[in-house]
């Protein structure tokens, strides 16, 4: 029940955003190439589904996503808070929500260069010492950035969150997981005294960034790790490659494939005998290991689209 | 059709149009005298009143708010607080402000600010009219009043403020909110600002602005423009007054003036003198300006010198330029004027480097204390006038003098008998200030608050600790640079401390034993804030227990690592203190704050929240 509301207000959120840049459209002259932007869907599962605690805004479990627009850009971004935390009775969803809810203020203030997402996780990871509560966590990052006029989309990642662009049915980028060792990816942290030096924390300038020109039609699909460990990019693209049947794919049609590819992952990821792509890498890693991976769950599909004229 | 509103609605952004109103929020803030976050970041700061409300109907201590630097009376209490100026209107209680500009002019017609922690210290509303008069001696803006009032009772709860504003006759793009955080528990928090306003002007508004606008027009008088913002504010006129009078009579010799006294004004005649001036010292500068008009007797006591001995201009900022620095140098004989306080004035250029050599010969030798904060013509010209005109300086206030540089320091060597000086958010850098240090032996307060020039804040402090025997308070709020090893050489060089705000300085750790070290070295220390330093620990305050019993005012922010057992040491050794601040201390709960406050009546105790 409750995920039926989340896409509720989701999908409202996407209208609302979707008239404001018909206005925006207005105010640029013509250019050779039309500006595209991009039209979301999202969801996610927790992984506790029984211990859910009234839903956060922009949240699954320990998750953290965010969908904003400035002048330029279309920008979304998804974090992952690493679980370990909660053994030190530290909420871990509570850094990556704030590092989101601060690229998000970020990017609506205009402290934000659509070709550089890498720095407003430098940015947003420096904002959050400049806090009054004291914040303790760590956080993986991944931000996609579409400069609108440039039809570019610029991106910036750090651990094993990730995206993938899909273009006619085929991965055309994939991002690279960052990892230090097996199921330990690149992460922010910012750790109490005591345990200084203990934990791993990297630094944001570790960020991998990169930048490809779009087209209209395709694709971005972001995911934390809860996504990409149960489900195979060839599975993604299926799911994806539905929207074709609509000419002009509405809001509606995206977050369901949104709300699909969500579901399936979470039923996939307590299959214990399904061979996860999870499974593939612990076996490579020397560890023995089936099944699916229960974790947090985080979709969101994003077309690039054409901004309608009038 | 509905769609194309709606369009210019989305293009104008923020801006909304309903019937011929315009509604706006603020599109930048200008100018603001402090601010609570770091100069860069998003946090706490002033920028923050700019754009939508993000946390209306929300109410707590969020980052989104627009916060300022300070609140209460807790400064005016610190080892650190500069003595209250003679002559202050009593209505005169603004501490801080901010200035927001809006993309369209308007008329205003309502103001609404969205106060979202600790609401109802706004004490003053003003718009500037940037198209007033053309004359270069009057300048090209002046400042209107649209409201002022008292602060209010603080109540618990996020309120939009938006009182009854006085109509005027121009339009506005640029608002300025006074503030008076004297009566909150904490901080005042603001989230947004909407100026609502017309672009014309129907003719029924007109006549209620023409009946406003008739008293504080511009009136031509003897060839001198005198520009008036608002009746009660009578300084310029009366300053005039007093002047052209003086001229008239051709600057009567004393003999003469003495023979009219004795015959024409009755029951003063038989008032010894002493007391009239005592009288007088309980009025300010326009009472004083208004009854040397009255008659030849209470003129010549209104312009006694040793009334002149401090002159706050402050609480008439909008009024003070050139020509006024002028008329007071001829009229209110200030030959033993020892502070003068222009802070805020010279907004829109009225008061200028100028003015300033024109009136500092008069008082060179006896000024000690000028106070400049937040005056934007403020620069190494200003403090070339200063050190050349006043070798007896001895307190000076520059905070948020942004063209105070290394060039305007090197001034300052000038200075040797300095013992106040107040730089927070000025431009300053290390080699400067190290310079200034070391020919100011006598220093004792100083404040380096948000100065984001300064590279090593340790080589500052060791420079303290090797030149600056006398120093008692040290203000090194965001001190970004700031490490154990510039602490332990300021602790042992300054053992007369009394107080030290080492807020936001995140690279000091606890485990360096750098605050331990401070309280064994500095046992006089009254005043302590650890702001926002995650490791300030339970061994620390164990530290001011044992060691600093005279500690009134504590803040340790935003620690998870102290314990109610350490503040409970603090509380029973402490018997001075007056002020902790436990706020966002993980171990430390409400119900602990609670039984302290029964406990303790007269600490109080802060626990901000967030929702």
């Amino acid at each position: 029940m409750q995920s039926v509301a989340v896409y509720g207000r989701l999908v409202a959120r996407a209208i609302v955003a979707g008239i404001h840049s018909n206005g925006e459209f207005q105010l640029k002259s013509p250019r050779p190439k039309e500006p595209v932007h991009f039209v979301t869907g999202s969801s996610g599962f927790s992984k506790f589904v029984t211990k859910t605690s009234p839903l956060k805004k922009w949240t699954f479990g320990d998750d953290a996503y965010f969908i904003a627009r400035n002048k330029t850009s279309d920008v979304i971004g998804i974090a992952d808070g690493v679980g370990g935390w909660r053994n030190y009775g530290v909420d871990p969803s509570a850094f990556p929500r704030t590092l989101m809810a601060t690229c998000e203020r970020m990017v609506h203030e205009g402290r934000f260069r659509p070709q550089a997402p890498a720095s407003v996780i430098e940015d947003s990871y420096q904002e959050l010492m400049q806090q009054k509560m004291p914040l303790i966590g760590s956080s993986t990052a991944c931000i996609v950035s579409l400069h609108r006029e440039e039809r570019t989309i610029y991106t910036a990642n750090l651990g094993d969150s990730g995206y993938l662009l899909i273009r006619d049915n085929q991965v055309v980028h994939r991002s690279q997981e960052q990892q230090h060792y097996f199921n330990t990816p690149y992460q922010l942290s910012v750790v109490p005294p005591s345990q200084e030096g203990l934990v791993l924390s990297d630094s944001p300038d570790m960020a991998e960034s990169n930048s490809h020109a779009v087209e209209e039609g395709d694709i971005i699909l972001l995911g934390t790790d809860g996504l990409f460990d149960n489900m195979t990019d060839m599975m993604l693209v299926e799911y994806v490659s539905k929207l074709k049947d609509f000419n002009t794919p509405k809001e509606e049609a995206i977050q369901t494939t949104a709300s699909n590819i969500a579901e399936k992952a979470y039923q996939l990821s307590f299959d214990p005998d399904y061979l996860s792509p999870f499974a593939i890498s612990a076996i490579d890693a020397g560890i023995e290991l089936t099944g699916g991976k229960p974790d947090d769950i985080t979709v969101v599909v994003a077309r690039v689209t054409n901004l309608p004229d009038t | 059709m509905a769609e194309e509103t709606e369009m210019k609605c989305l293009w104008l952004q923020d801006k909304t149009l309903t019937g011929d109103c315009y509604v706006q929020v603020g599109k930048e803030v200008v100018d603001f005298s402090s601010q609570y976050g770091s100069e860069r970041s998003i946090s706490y700061t002033a920028s923050n009143l700019a754009g939508k409300e993000t946390i209306y109907p929300g109410y707590g201590d969020y980052t989104q708010a627009c916060v300022f630097r300070t609140y209460g009376h807790w400064w005016k209490l610190a080892p650190s607080a500069v003595k209250k100026f003679k002559k202050t209107p009593d209505d005169f209680c603004s501490f801080d402000f901010i200035e927001v500009s809006f993309e369209e002019k308007v008329y205003p017609t309502k103001i609404e600010v969205f106060e979202t922690y600790n609401p109802g210290c706004i004490v003053k509303i003003l718009a500037c009219d940037s198209t007033a008069g053309t004359n270069v001696d009057t300048g090209k803006v002046q400042w209107v009043t649209l409201w002022s009032g008292q602060p209010q009772v603080p109540v618990k709860e996020a309120k939009i403020f938006s009182p009854p504003l006085r109509k005027v006759k121009f339009m506005t793009d640029l608002i300025r909110l006074e503030i008076c955080q004297d009566l909150v528990d904490y901080y005042t928090e603001l989230d947004s600002i909407r100026l609502h306003g017309v672009k014309k002007h129907n003719s029924d508004r007109l006549g209620i602005v023409q009946a406003y606008s008739s008293g504080f027009s511009h009136e031509i008088e003897n060839g001198l423009i005198r520009t008036l913002d608002c009746p009660e504010d009578k300084i310029s006129l009366a300053l005039q007054d007093f002047k052209i009078s003086d001229e008239d009579s051709s600057i009567p010799n004393v003999a003469e003036e003495e023979e009219i006294e004795y015959t024409e004004n009755g029951a003063f005649n038989c008032l010894p003198g002493e007391i009239i001036q005592l009288i007088l010292e309980f009025l300010d500068i326009p009472d004083l300006c208004n009854l040397a008009q009255t008659c030849r007797l209470l003129r010549k006591h209104c312009s006694d010198s040793l009334l002149y001995t401090e002159l706050n201009l402050q609480p008439h900022w909008t009024q003070i330029r050139d020509s006024t620095l002028n008329s007071l140098k001829s009229t209110c004989s200030c030959e033993f004027l020892q502070r003068l306080n222009l802070a805020w004035c010279g907004k829109g250029g009225i008061l200028t480097n100028c003015g300033l050599s024109n009136f500092l010969p008069v008082c060179s030798n006896t000024l000690t204390y000028i106070g400049l904060a937040c005056c934007q013509f403020v620069d190494s010209t200003t403090l070339k006038i200063v050190s050349e005109n006043c070798p007896n300086i001895e307190e000076i206030d520059l905070s948020c003098c942004r063209k105070v540089d290394n060039v305007a320091m090197l001034l300052l060597l000038k200075f040797s008998k300095l013992k106040r000086l107040n730089l927070y958010r000025t431009m300053v850098d290390m080699h400067s200030l190290i310079a200034v240090i070391r020919s100011c032996p006598l220093l004792e307060h100083l404040n380096l608050g948000s100065c984001i020039r300064i590279s090593c804040f340790d080589d500052v402090l060791i420079e303290l600790g090797q030149c600056s025997k006398n120093l008692l308070t040290l203000d090194l709020w965001q001190a970004r640079t700031l490490s154990d090893i510039g602490l332990k050489a300021l602790a042992h060089g300054c053992p007369l401390l009394q107080e030290l705000d080492l807020g936001w300085c995140p690279e000091l750790r606890s485990r360096t034993s750098c605050f331990t070290t401070l309280l064994q070295e500095c046992r006089n220390l009254r005043k302590l804030y650890l702001t926002a330093n995650r490791t300030v620990c339970d061994g620390d305050l164990c530290a001011i227990a044992q060691y600093c019993p005279y500690m009134e005012q504590i803040d340790i922010l935003g620690t998870r690592e102290v314990t109610p057992d350490a503040v409970n040491r603090v509380l029973e050794k402490c018997k001075n203190l007056k002020f902790f601040d436990v706020s966002f201390c993980g171990g430390i709960l409400d119900n602990h704050v609670t039984h302290w406050e029964l406990q303790y009546p007269y600490i109080k105790f802060k626990k901000s929240y967030q929702s």
